[in-house]
């Protein structure tokens, strides 16, 4: 298995996807891989009921911290579910040979047995999923 | 003759602000009430779904966990789905009475159903909650008639993609899923490739159009691409998985479609539905007025009741996506067969 070149991270604002991506900035600077932020659009934001439009620049702060340069970190919104958009994703073209997603996103269920996006997309991805826990100390929204 | 059923008091799934809201009832009722038809209605009770009933379509560790999560308070299952305390036994009640009319249109062989029932269903997956819908309305109705040795059809016009329906139905070859959706918009899935799984190949048929597609474009694209499938299936039974926020006015999405495009394509369905076996399951609608005119239009049409419907919408995009689709399609299904049945593709 070759280095990741390409990793795509899953992103939904949450201190959840906060750790995914900074774990996936760290794999970035240590493989020199490009980095794929990717949001997904769901209803409520259609509806313009929650309002993503500081998620770009609240992953360029992370970014911005970390070793990685920013013209390898790249953000894209796609309208969809995060496991779809994400398995999409891993799909592209070029293919994403690395997905990050942290154990869960904004809900606040356990994710473990009423259907966790992670768990899905690590079921189905064709490539390495790595699910990145909150870490201690950080709370969940 | 309208098969339908007492009203279901839904207050208690409620999320202040939430665009899925308790209204949304009153506002299809009011769609009922608009088309006058006095003596012409049965109302069957509302009844909780068993537990057998939902396991057809869901895990049942989701179904304990769904249950013990709102017995708990509930909360967020994610970015768009909400639960409360009330909502499992709601979903329950929703689902059942789905069925209830369904029983009641068979015990009278004749009549049109009316499910109008929230929260909907066609997100649902048989293990997630997702896009408002917690257990799967027209997926629980489907699996009782396919239990039941029936064909199913399940015609979905919500203006997103009934993901939900169609992976529960993936690789069955006695219910056929077709929907046309706006893409690309949530849930993301229901390109033109997705045609069935290995067993059921052919009987996902799936008609992404552009935002800004007309009423016209939509009924083109069903005709032309979903008609001779539903032909060769030749359904016993027809379920309606009716979203309305294909409406112009829906703030959800961005098809231009009128209470007269719906009553047009209910016309469409009910050229093939065979009569007395056709069930309409309410899914998305999100502006209120625009629910209301969608929902008499439709009934209208099937009913043939009186009612002014807004004009019909066209000449919006989508005229060419319709030949991609047909396109995509007939390429996907040679390599699918090829796979299937080892077939030269
Ligand atoms: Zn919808």
């Amino acid at each position: 298995m070759k280095r990741p070149s390409r990793i795509v991270v899953g992103y939904d604002g949450s201190p959840h996807a906060d750790g995914a991506l900074d774990f996936a900035l760290m794999m970035a600077d240590s493989c020199g891989a490009e980095v794929l932020v990717l949001h997904a659009t769901g209803l409520l934001e259609r509806f313009e009921h929650r309002d993503v439009t500081h998620l770009p620049d609240q992953v360029a702060a992370r970014v911005a911290a970390s070793r990685v340069p920013s013209a390898r970190v790249h953000f894209a919104f796609d309208d969809g579910d995060p496991c779809t958009t994400l398995l999409r994703a891993a799909e592209l073209d070029p293919p994403a040979d690395l997905l990050v997603v942290g154990t869960r996103g904004h809900a606040t269920h356990s994710g473990r047995l009423l259907g966790s996006t992670s768990l899905e997309v690590a079921e189905h991805a064709p490539v390495p999923v790595i699910i990145v826990p909150l870490e201690e100390g950080s709370t969940a929204a | 003759m309208l098969i339908t059923h007492e009203i279901l008091d839904s207050s208690g799934h409620e999320d202040p602000g939430h665009p899925e809201r308790p209204a949304r009832l009153d506002a299809v009722w009011a769609g009922v009430a608009d088309l006058h038809l006095d003596g012409d209605v049965v109302r069957v009770p509302v009844r909780s779904a068993g537990r057998a009933e939902l396991a057809r379509v869901h895990e049942p560790v989701y179904l304990d966990q769904l249950g013990a999560f709102c017995f708990e308070g509930g909360g967020e299952l994610d970015a768009d789905t909400y639960a409360t305390y009330d909502s499992w036994p709601l979903a329950q009640q929703a689902a059942g009475t789905g069925l209830a009319v369904l029983d009641e249109l068979h015990r009278r062989g004749e009549g049109v159903g009316f499910v109008a029932v929230r929260p909907p269903g066609h997100h649902a997956l048989r293990d997630r909650a997702m896009g408002f819908c917690l257990i799967n309305n027209v997926a629980v109705a489907a699996a009782a008639l396919r239990s039941a040795g029936e064909r199913v059809a399940i015609i979905d016009w919500d203006v997103h993609h009934g993901n939900g329906t169609q992976a529960i139905f993936w690789n069955d070859p006695d219910v056929l899923y077709v929907s046309a959706h706006e893409w690309p918009l949530f849930p993301g899935s229901g390109v033109a490739a997705e045609v069935g799984g290995l067993t059921a190949v052919d009987r996902t048929v799936n008609l992404p159009l552009p935002a800004g597609a007309t009423g016209d474009v939509v009924l083109q694209a069903l005709e032309e691409v979903a008609g001779p499938v539903i032909d060769d299936f030749d359904p016993t039974w027809t379920l309606i998985s009716a979203g309305f926020d294909g409406h112009r006015d829906d703030p959800m999405a961005d098809f231009a479609l009128t209470s007269g495009d719906y009553a047009r394509l209910a016309r469409w369905v009910r050229g093939f539905a065979r009569p007395g076996r056709l069930a309409v399951y309410l899914e998305g609608g999100y502006d209120l007025d625009a629910l209301r005119h969608s929902v008499a239009g439709t009934l209208a049409e099937l009913l043939d009741a009186p009612t002014t419907l807004e004009d019909r919408s066209q000449g919006g995009p989508g005229v060419d996506q319709v030949a991609r689709i047909r396109t995509e399609r007939k390429a996907t299904l040679q390599l699918v067969r090829a796979q299937a049945f080892g077939e030269a593709p």
